[in-house]
């Protein structure tokens, strides 16, 4: 009670300290000598005054005026006055109520007759103020929910022979308002839709907002209620609040028939009228009928029967083929889920992906159809088929995975597949709903190597923006849209436009749904990369796509878990051979490669160097002249270019060079051939040196992938353990610096994932600046970040380092970053060890802040 | 003197005051309070300048005090010539100065009273 504030307002010092006396021990006082001195200190502490005792006979201001004043500023009118007056003088009172005091005490003063009337009228208050707050909605000032429920009640008891309905309102994609034009506008939206929703349902309906912009009104049924009614009525509401063009309200109606059915189900039923005709362009209002209740109920057995037609394989992914139009050769495939229930038999995807997609499931569903599309891919690659990507679908709600691209590296790994295999397709309407998160999903996974495809555009809202903002490969033309366009004559609609467009961005063009051979024609015609669509070839089982793939191109001999070689017409050989007879053997007997030759060591240095980016294999002679074998050797190994480079070592039969051969360096060792007869021999060894050269590079790239941390692109746990044991003894003296960054949690909860992301890849950054080439840098965990620092001989200069990289990535983000140090001498001490110092210094350091070395 | 012999003196009742006024001490303080209380003298100056309107509220002000305070004999006559005043009009009306003669009467021994008291305790 102390803490609630009383402004006595009173002339006489005697009566005021009276007053004072009578208050200070139940609450704050403040004084104030008459009506102007009493507005002074309300302007300061209006919000803090819970009531006012005033005097009406006072100098300067008298009470009166005073309470004329306050009456007329709305941030003090509903502070209560209680006027003082003298007990004989009725006229004073009648005065005062009349001026708007709340309530008046007789002089004497009775301490207790004045407690009990100001603490009961700062009760009243606050309960109003608090009713008054549960019964309006704060940002439109119509009824709250609950108030809404409960003078539904009252009115429907009151009038049970009066005919009802719950009517809602929703606005469509109003999340892509506020996204478009900020959260105030779409208030200021939301305040005039209530404004003009309440003067349109008239006075004889109560309105209420529901949730964020969901209104409900409970209205008299007076008509048949018809679409054009509700597009007429939307029309006149949107106008009228001076919406921009692209809002659409959506109405549902439920027509209260049955009364015992409680409130919050009619406005549910109401909703959700409203929420079956969400994107139907054409329709503004659904009332709620049987057969709404029977979709609903469909619905809800979809739903409870989901989780077990997963466990039991009842969902299958079928595959759609699509050509290549430029040479009608099949090009790829879209993976399509189908689900076929032991009792419902065969169900639409149409009628279970949306539903899936509202209550989340489709994540679980999504990730089951990438893990059967990668063991079909995996499948395709054993059995020698020319291996095409699939396309799968990668819905909105996977985009906000915070671990989708471990997720889908995890099925690479699993079935040993590379990212551009599977193509990754989002649909435009995820874009529009959240483009911040899906722009930064697809960046993320663009980078990892997965080709991203725009599914559904043309369907929705597209935009340029959109292409514009988001880093795509390919467009995938909605049906629908396909259809619309190529009914059209030639010199009008925008396909045309599109495809240029697309061409011009470096996209690659899909059409779907192509069903006629016209519009086959037509998208031919217009420079349509490829098409898909029932006249092509319709969704199959993958067996049936295996048909398809062994009719179009003769099948290799199985390969298991080898990639894809490059085309023979894309390997350089380097032939390096004292004798010019073998040089030209080559020549002839690699037709499809691009052969180059060098006849002693000089020109083999020359063109290694010229040509290290597109030699494949070297032969190489160890009888070269002047021990030019081991020489170039050498050259090859040691040109970070070359060094991977297979190396075919060479010898005359009889001559037992290959022990040799394969002690320098080379990677495998033949007898020199003596003509074309004998090439084949050869030709079989580079061709195997190359599938071995294909497989290592594969290898190290998974390597790499698996030891990279992919946010960042700095080493891992694992590629840190890896980098290290590398290390030699001259790396030594070595440091270990660990950093922990503050503020990573707080960064993520108030400003998003993104937010956090950015900052530690910004904090990658800093440590790549802030280090020599030769130093590795990882990302332990989280917002843990460590530096092997070689030859690091001055724990000084470590210090120093780490605070600069601190202090540079406050002021970057103006959050803390702390650091400790260990330093090691010794080149047989455990790496964990030092990490294990470090990580003791960097707590020590988090007390003291700064950079703290561990104790010797 | 007591307390209650003051209250006797001045017109009021001890009885009544203290169940207003909780404590001895508290009342003390009061009517110490009012030997110094401007509202007398300022009613005083207000009658002699002759403004009906100005007179009238220094009336209702000693009225006030009187009233929270239980001055009975004070409360009579400045209620009696408060409400003489309170007739709109610009001038003092003529009976109101043996009015006042008798509020000045009462007050005197309204402040010997607690003089008296005061200077006792």
């Amino acid at each position: 009670m102390t803490n609630k504030k009383i402004l006595v307002v009173e002339d006489n010092p005697l009566n005021r300290e009276m007053l004072v006396d009578i208050l200070s021990e139940s609450y704050a006082v403040l004084e104030a000598e008459n009506g102007q001195q009493a507005l002074e200190l309300l302007e300061a502490q209006s919000e803090e005054v819970a009531l006012i005792l005033l005097d009406v006979m006072m100098p300067v201001m008298d009470g009166f005026s005073f309470l004329d004043r306050i009456k007329q500023d709305s941030r003090l009118s509903l502070i209560p006055v209680i006027v003082t007056t003298q007990n004989d003088n009725e006229s004073d009172e009648i005065a005062a109520l009349s001026h708007g005091a709340t309530d008046f005490v007789p002089k004497p003063y009775r301490p207790q007759v004045i407690l009990h009337r100001v603490a009961s009228i700062i009760k009243l208050r606050e309960t109003a103020a608090m009713v008054n707050e549960f019964r309006y909605d704060r940002l439109t000032g119509v009824y709250s929910r609950e108030f809404f429920y409960s003078r539904v009640e009252e009115i429907l008891m009151n009038n049970p022979h009066r005919d009802y309905i719950i009517l809602c309102s929703n606005v469509e994609n109003f999340k892509l308002f506020n996204d478009h034009y900020g959260i105030p506008a779409g208030n200021r939206l939301l305040q005039e839709l209530a404004r003009f929703g309440q003067a349109k349902v008239g006075p004889d309906a109560i309105c209420g907002r529901a949730t964020a912009d969901r209104f409900l009104a409970l209205c008299p049924r007076r008509r048949k209620y018809t679409d054009e009614f509700f597009a007429r009525t939307s029309a006149e509401v949107l106008r009228a609040a001076n919406a921009p063009g692209n809002v659409v309200l959506k109405y549902g109606v439920y027509d209260i028939t049955d009364r015992s059915v409680s409130v919050a189900q009619m406005c549910d039923r109401a909703l959700l009228a409203a929420d079956s005709i969400k994107g139907h362009y054409n329709r503004h209002m659904a009332v709620y009928d049987d057969a709404l209740r029977s979709k609903l109920l469909r619905e809800q057995a979809i739903t409870d029967a989901m989780e077990d037609a997963l466990t039991q394989g009842q969902f299958t992914v079928y595959l759609q083929p699509k050509f290549s139009l430029r040479d009608d050769s099949l090009s790829g495939a879209e993976a399509l889920v189908r689900w076929i229930h032991p009792q419902w038999g065969f169900l639409s995807p149409g009628e279970f992906i949306p539903l899936f997609e509202k209550n989340g499931f489709i994540t679980k569903l999504d990730q089951y159809v990438w893990d059967r599309v990668g063991a079909v891919l995996r499948s395709w690659r054993e059995k020698g088929y020319p291996e095409l990507p699939i396309s799968v679908n990668v819905s909105r709600a996977d985009t906000s995975l915070p671990n989708l691209p471990d997720i889908l590296l995890g099925i690479l790994r699993k079935y040993d597949l590379e990212p551009h295999m599977l193509h990754l397709e989002i649909t435009e309407s995820a874009y529009t709903e959240n483009p911040g998160q899906i722009t930064a999903a697809v960046d993320q996974l663009r980078r990892l190597g997965f080709v991203i495809e725009m599914d559904d555009f043309g369907s929705g809202y597209s935009s340029l923006n959109m292409l514009n903002q988001m880093q795509l490969d390919v467009l995938k033309l909605d049906m629908q849209f396909v259809r619309n366009e190529t009914a059209k004559p030639v010199d009008q609609g925008i396909l045309r436009f599109i495809v240029g467009l697309a061409r011009w961005m470096n996209l690659e063009v899909v059409a779907e749904g192509v069903e006629t051979r016209e519009q086959l024609q037509r998208l031919r015609e217009l420079g349509c990369d490829y098409a898909q669509g029932y006249l092509l070839g319709k969704p199959m089982p993958p067996e049936g796509m295996e048909t398809l793939l062994s009719r179009q191109q003769p099948r290799r001999k199985p390969q298991p878990a080898v990639p894809v070689s490059e085309a023979e017409s894309d390997r350089t050989l380097l032939v390096v051979d004292e004798t010019p007879h073998l040089r030209e053997l080559v020549q002839q007997g690699f037709p499809q490669h691009t052969v180059y030759t060098a006849g002693d060591l000089r020109e083999a240095i020359t063109l290694i160097d010229r040509h290290s980016r597109e030699l494949t294999t070297v032969i190489l002679s160890m009888t070269l002249p002047e021990q030019g074998a081991s020489k170039v050797l050498r050259a090859i190994r040691q040109n970070p270019l070359t060094w991977h480079i297979p190396v075919l070592a060479i010898a005359a039969s009889g001559i037992d060079l290959e022990e040799q051969a394969l002690a320098l360096g080379a990677d495998d060792f033949g007898f020199r051939p003596r003509d074309q007869v004998c090439m084949h021999c050869l030709r079989k060894r580079v061709a195997w040196l190359h599938t071995l050269a294909s497989f290592q590079k594969r290898q190290r790239s998974l390597q790499d992938e698996a030891c990279r941390d992919y946010l960042t692109g700095l080493y891992n746990r694992r590629g840190l353990h890896t980098a290290v044991s590398a290390l030699h003894r001259e790396d030594f003296p070595l440091a270990v610096c660990l950093f922990d960054l503050d503020g990573l949690k707080k960064l993520n909860d108030t400003s998003g994932r993104q937010a956090g992301d950015q900052a530690l890849r910004d904090f990658a950054g800093l440590l790549r600046r802030c280090t020599r080439s030769q130093d590795i840098l990882c990302r332990m965990g989280n917002d843990e970040f460590a530096v092997v620092l070689r030859g690091a001989s001055s724990r000084e200069a470590i210090e120093r380092k780490a605070q600069e990289i601190c202090r540079e990535y406050r002021s970057q983000c103006g959050f803390g970053c702390s650091s400790g140090i260990a330093l090691s001498q010794d080149p047989e001490q455990p790496i964990q060890e030092l990490l294990a110092q470090a990580d003791q210094a960097l707590l020590r350091s988090r007390q003291t802040a700064g950079s703290g070395l561990p104790e010797d | 003197m007591t307390i209650e012999q003051c209250y006797q003196t001045l017109g009021g009742s001890f009885a009544e005051v203290s169940m207003r006024l909780p404590s001895v001490r508290l009342v003390e303080k009061f009517i110490e309070k009012f030997l110094a209380d401007g509202s007398f003298d300022a009613l005083c100056a207000q009658m002699s300048s002759g403004s009906r309107v100005d007179a009238f509220r220094a009336a209702h002000t000693l009225k006030g005090v009187c009233a929270n305070l239980g001055f009975g004999r004070l409360l009579s006559s400045t209620s009696r010539l408060t409400e003489m005043l309170r007739p709109e009009g610009s001038a003092i009306p003529a009976e109101a100065g043996p009015l006042m003669d008798e509020v000045r009467e009462d007050y005197r021994v309204t402040v010997e009273a607690i003089r008296a008291y005061l200077g006792q305790s």
